[in-house]
């Protein structure tokens, strides 16, 4: 694994399943990625409104107190063009919004293919050695 | 019981009234005193009928009957002279078809010959006594063969009248029959339904054209074959088939309503129900049992389709429900098993531990493509049709399988045609049936060691044809139900992507259908062009 120390790829992860986001936030933590973690939709909503903005917004689709879009319209009503991957066990649904304002960047499916979340960083500028 | 060749019809009649040499003599001599009254006498027999319309009613005119009279006079000088030889019956009998030809009614013959026979009577009243007996008997004879030979000559017209009208009606009936059986035959040969009569011991007796149709077999190959052993399939010939040659027999009663499968020339299976009727056979007609049949594969198959779509519709709606209940499972569990995969490397774990975890993880995505797959598959949405260029989406599905392919040791190639093709589809679903038929492909030729397959492609009139095609070791067998949902020959199927196929193909109005031998497996997509009428609403 690479290691990485300067000026560290940021991502707000918002995931309710405790476990889960913790081994995400581990696994990329390792990978070089700077992660916060939020469980629910009205505090993720309320770091965006507060801290600096994270580099991609990793936002489950189903969540409790604000539901993901919510999220991600919040996010991109406070920053502009912030890219959001979103995680969801219905892509069939989420693939039907695509023509609606406020869609998520990317849309991976559950279960998440940890593998597949990096390249898709990556492809967003955010890799985990290369961010100036 | 023939009479002798040489005796004629005169001379049978003459040796009946035992006509003599001596009569002959006897009116020879009454010739003589009667032939100046002959005149006289023929004007008192026109005279007569001229009294009776119906008689009078043949002549044209008095020109024709002076003409007459003197026929009349030399017709009683020949009855006195003679000869009275074949010449005499010929020369009688022609009188006698004149008198048939203008249509005089034949009570006038014997009333007329009454007359005749009152005045000669007199006439040999006058003779010498010794003579006047003979002279009478012979005249007696004469008269009475007159009347038998022009008998004769009205027994030969009402013979030929009979013969006609028998010959006219015979040809009426015989038009009529045709008639009829024409209508019989067209309704049995037109109509849209299979016809076929079987004696009684099972033998087809009748078969009609859409007999034909549907069995694939011609008539003059079905006639005379036992209908059980030409067309039920093997498994239903000892039940249904014993069944049906009872009925034949008379032995059982038939049932109403009787739906088989018919196994056609081609192997194939189709459905027919069939009406029963029996008829106990007669010497002249041998069909004992006629069968009315009606092809119901597509009726059944709709049926089943629907069916099917109503069960699926219920169990998608749960399944979307559990998607999610299963997705977040195993969204955690990957997780973990891909940071529990990379703990094990860091601190130099065993292979075999490493080994576990992977399996763990491809069994965990394994379920999840299940998830994905099945509700892809139950929860069917309706296409979302625009013009698109199959071309682009095949090259698409061939850039997205390219990696499986260089695994598998597959070369993929393709075979468009020189201009593209675009049709209204729902790109989305589209290129999911390419993918799941070239991954089928795919896989197939891996299970070989490798291999070939094509993706073609072409316009064809009111279609597009998308074929893909592989040299892989071909389908397990011709009957294996491919396309039906969690039917799979592969270890890590879901046995979801050729119903899905078939779903997407179907909800677009298309046909997907296969042929394949060991060596060449070719799968055949047809889209229809144009405004595209979905058959499923």
């Amino acid at each position: 694994m690479v290691a990485v120390v300067n000026s560290k790829c940021s991502i707000l992860v918002v995931e309710d399943d405790v476990p889960a986001g913790r081994t995400l936030a581990q696994l990329l933590r390792e990978d070089g990625y700077s992660v916060e973690v939020m469980l629910d939709g009205e505090a993720a909503i309320g770091r965006l409104a507060q801290g600096p903005p994270p580099d991609v917004l990793l936002v489950d689709y189903r969540l409790p107190r604000a539901s993901g879009l919510e999220v991600v319209d919040a996010g991109r009503r406070l920053h502009p063009g912030l890219p959001v991957v979103m995680v969801t066990s219905y892509p069939e649904v989420i693939a039907r919004l695509d023509r609606r304002a406020g869609v998520p960047t990317v849309i991976l499916s559950k279960p998440l293919v940890y593998a597949d979340l990096t390249r898709e960083l990556e492809q967003m500028g955010c890799g985990p050695t290369e961010s100036a | 019981m023939k009479r002798p060749p040489i005796e004629t019809t005169f001379a049978e009649m003459k040796r009946y009234v035992r006509f003599s040499a001596e009569d002959e003599a006897a009116l020879t001599s009454f010739g003589d005193v009667a032939t100046p009254h002959f005149p006289r006498i023929a004007a008192e027999f026109y005279e007569r009928i001229r009294e009776h319309e119906d008689a009078h009613a043949v002549f044209t005119g008095e020109a024709q009957i002076e003409r007459l009279q003197r026929s009349l006079v030399r017709w009683m000088e020949r009855l006195c002279r003679g000869p009275y030889d074949e010449g005499y019956y010929d020369e009688r009998a022609k009188i006698g078809r004149v008198h048939v030809k203008i249509g005089l009614p034949q009570r006038y013959m014997f009333t007329a010959m009454a007359l005749i026979r009152r005045e000669f009577d007199q006439l040999a009243g006058e003779l010498p006594a010794a003579n006047a007996g003979a002279v009478r008997d012979a005249l007696s004879r004469v008269l009475d063969l007159e009347l038998a030979i022009m008998l004769e000559t009205y027994r030969d017209d009402f013979v030929a009248r009979i013969q006609r009208i028998e010959r006219v009606e015979n040809e009426r009936l015989r038009r009529e029959l045709a008639r009829s059986e024409h209508r019989y035959t067209s309704a049995v040969e037109l109509a849209r339904v299979l016809v076929v009569g079987l004696d009684a011991s099972g033998q087809i007796a009748l078969f009609n054209h859409e007999a034909e149709r549907v069995t694939g077999y011609a008539r003059d190959e079905a006639i005379g074959r036992s209908f059980v052993a030409l067309l039920l399939p093997e498994a239903l010939r000892e039940d249904e088939g014993v069944r049906l040659l009872k009925a034949a027999s008379g032995e059982l009663p038939v049932e109403a309503i009787w739906e088989v499968p018919l196994r056609a020339r081609s192997g194939r299976e189709r459905m027919v129900r069939w009406q029963l009727a029996y008829v106990a056979p007669t010497p002249d007609e041998s069909v004992a049992l006629y069968a009315i049949g009606q092809d119901v594969t597509e009726e059944r198959a709709l049926q089943e389709r629907t069916r099917q779509s109503e069960r699926l519709a219920a169990v998608g709606t749960l399944a979307a429900g559990l998607a999610h209940e299963i997705r977040n499972p195993l969204n955690g569990a990957l997780l973990h098993v891909t940071y529990l995969e990379r703990a094990l490397k860091r601190s130099a774990g065993s292979d075999d531990a490493l080994e576990t975890t992977r399996f763990i993880g491809t069994e965990i995505q394994r379920l999840s493509a299940l998830v994905r797959d099945f509700l892809v598959f139950a929860r069917p949405s309706p296409p979302n049709r625009r013009p698109a260029s199959l071309r682009a989406l095949c090259l698409r599905a061939v850039t997205v399988v390219a990696d499986d392919a260089r695994q598998a040791k597959a070369e993929v190639s393709t075979d468009f045609p020189a201009s593209d093709v675009v049709i209204d589809v729902d790109a989305d679903k589209i290129e999911q049936v390419l993918l799941n038929l070239l991954r089928n492909a795919i896989d197939a030729v891996e299970a070989a060691g490798g291999g070939r397959v094509v993706l073609r492609l072409r316009r064809q009139p009111r279609s597009a044809l998308i074929e893909v095609e592989d040299d892989g070791p071909g389908l397990p067998s011709a009957d294996a139900p491919i396309f039906d949902a969690f039917y799979s020959t592969k270890a890590q199927g879901t046995g979801l992507g050729l119903a899905i196929v078939h779903r997407v193909v179907s909800d677009h109005g298309g046909s997907v259908e296969v042929e394949s031998h060991p060596g060449e497996t070719v799968f055949r997509v047809l889209l229809p062009i144009g405004s595209g009428v979905s058959e499923v609403s």
